[in-house]
């Protein structure tokens, strides 16, 4: 089994084939199949599709077979390609799921303008790709976030434990700001450090993981995510750094020269405080009772994640604070 | 908090049973022994902890009534039968009963911001806001503290060790 990630059961294995053109091959390939219950339950068809919309686009790996109904495997599952890489540098610390990376400043430089880069791509897709049929599209961008909060508030309901007045809270605040996003892009859902590999002989990315949350939405909604302090980290000096890549101003800077989109900071908040919510629910609802109920194949690693049920609940509080 | 005590020991034990021990080698007798007394002695605390609240009450109020039976009638005697009873009467409420309070306020005051920013003024809707956020200013410093050791945290946490907070609030 591959070591890394909390939600999707990894298989590393390598196959002697006849590809596509008739040639003989071997190729490492990668297994990526749910578990019993996931961290998050999402689509393996729509990951499928997203592979193979960014194929040669941006780097990721090879979409092979995809058995999204279970006709083959045990769950839901689809074979990608193996992409060689690390999500943290060999020699660094780094917490579970890459979380708490610590890079070099030369790393930062060359990684950091690829990250914006891709992210920036990932964005200026064209939302209406034929490749992506299995994706939702509301002719209202309002209808989306509206969609968006209910999903999530139903998966609270579902499987919190313990009340929350505070995730009550945001969801009321969420309810009665909703932002209207000035076009629809493709948001991958979970950009960040850790989610995707590097060479380390000449720091470049070598792929994107991690699709499994993508849907058509506001860009918006990426970059708060990117933004939370949770995935990134801080550079020597103790300033705060984006994915431990470049701190907040620069990134949203950067973001806007390369991809040519605005940045509008109301809506930003907006989606902050989704975003921070959507990892609330994960950690203390979600997490907690797939492991309670011993329902994934790495109880422990997914137990330890309700651990950032502190930190999460704290940011949470502190940008309710700010609109209250 | 949802990192209870028990889950922890849970997923323990499951990583122990179908990860650690299954990959030991088979011909290494003590590691296997020893792998087995762990997840022995997990299950054991799993199985303890819903009682040891219960189990040290009894033996206080055994050791009370054993005191008290004896002719020994000193002051000193006297005193730690007193401490016995105040002890017993302070500690009625087992920690299930805490749990189960704190559970039941944090509904009522979830349920009230529900239905605050449904049919509530602009008036209520702040109070109730106040209200939650100033609970929460108090309580996450105590649940990132309990946390301290997951490695959250960046660096430069600010954020005070557990025993010291609990000091400060005296527990409330």
């Amino acid at each position: 089994m591959a070591f890394g990630g909390a939600s999707k059961v990894q298989v590393y294995f390598e196959l002697d084939w006849t590809d596509a053109d008739g040639a003989p091959s071997h190729t490492p390939m990668v297994l990526r199949m749910d578990p019993a219950e996931s961290i998050q339950e999402t689509s393996r068809r729509r990951e499928f599709e997203l592979l193979t919309a960014f194929s040669g686009i941006v780097p990721a790996p090879a979409a092979y077979w995809l058995d999204d109904t279970a006709e083959h495997l045990p769950y839901p599952a689809m074979v990608t390609g193996f992409v060689t890489g690390v999500t943290k540098p060999t020699t660094g610390a780094a917490g579970v799921s890459g979380l708490k990376a610590s890079l070099t400043p030369e790393l930062r430089n060359s990684l950091g303008q690829q990250f914006v880069e891709i992210l920036s791509t990932i964005h200026n897709h064209d939302v209406d790709d034929p490749r992506l049929r299995s994706f939702e599209r509301a002719g209202d961008a309002h209808d989306v976030i509206v969609h968006h909060i209910n999903s999530w508030d139903r998966i609270w309901q579902e499987d919190s434990d313990v009340p929350s007045p505070l995730v009550r809270l945001a969801f009321a605040w969420l309810r009665a700001n909703i932002p209207t996003p000035d076009r629809l892009s493709v948001v991958h859902g979970d950009f960040r450090t850790g989610n995707y590999l590097f060479t380390e002989d000449d720091a470049t990315i070598s792929a994107i993981l991690d699709w499994e949350g993508g849907h058509i939405g506001d860009r918006h909604e990426d970059l708060a995510y990117t933004l939370n302090r949770m995935f990134g980290s801080e550079g020597d000096d103790g300033e705060f750094l984006v994915s431990g890549l470049m701190p907040e101003s620069e990134f949203l800077d950067r973001y806007t020269q390369v991809s040519g989109l605005s940045v509008d900071p109301e809506t930003l908040r907006f989606w902050k405080i989704f975003n921070c919510l959507k990892t609330v629910i994960i950690a203390v609802a979600t997490a907690y009772r797939i492991t309670t109920n011993k329902k994934t194949h790495q109880d422990v690693l997914v137990a330890w994640i309700i651990g950032t049920e502190g930190v999460l609940l704290d940011e949470l509080r502190t940008h309710l604070e700010e609109v209250n | 908090m949802q990192l209870r005590t028990s889950l922890r020991l849970n997923t323990a034990v499951e990583a122990m049973t179908h990860v650690i021990i299954p990959a030991l080698d088979p011909d290494n007798g003590p590691a296997h022994e020893q792998a087995a007394l762990v997840v022995g002695m997990l299950t054991n605390a799993i199985d303890w902890l819903p009682y040891e609240h219960a189990f040290d009450r009894a033996e206080l109020s055994s050791n009370r009534e054993a005191l008290a039976q004896t002719s020994d009638a000193t002051e000193q005697t006297a005193a730690l039968i007193d401490l016995a009873d105040d002890v017993l009467l302070r500690s009625s409420a087992s920690p299930g009963d805490v749990l189960d309070c704190v559970r039941a306020l944090r509904y009522a005051l979830a349920t009230q911001v529900d239905s605050t920013f449904e049919n509530g003024t602009p008036a209520e809707r702040t109070a109730v806001s106040r209200a939650v956020l100033d609970a929460a200013a108090r309580e996450t410093p105590l649940v990132r503290a309990a946390y301290l050791g997951h490695g959250f945290e960046g660096p430069t946490t600010g954020v005070a060790p557990l025993a010291d907070q609990l000091v400060r609030t005296g527990g409330k």
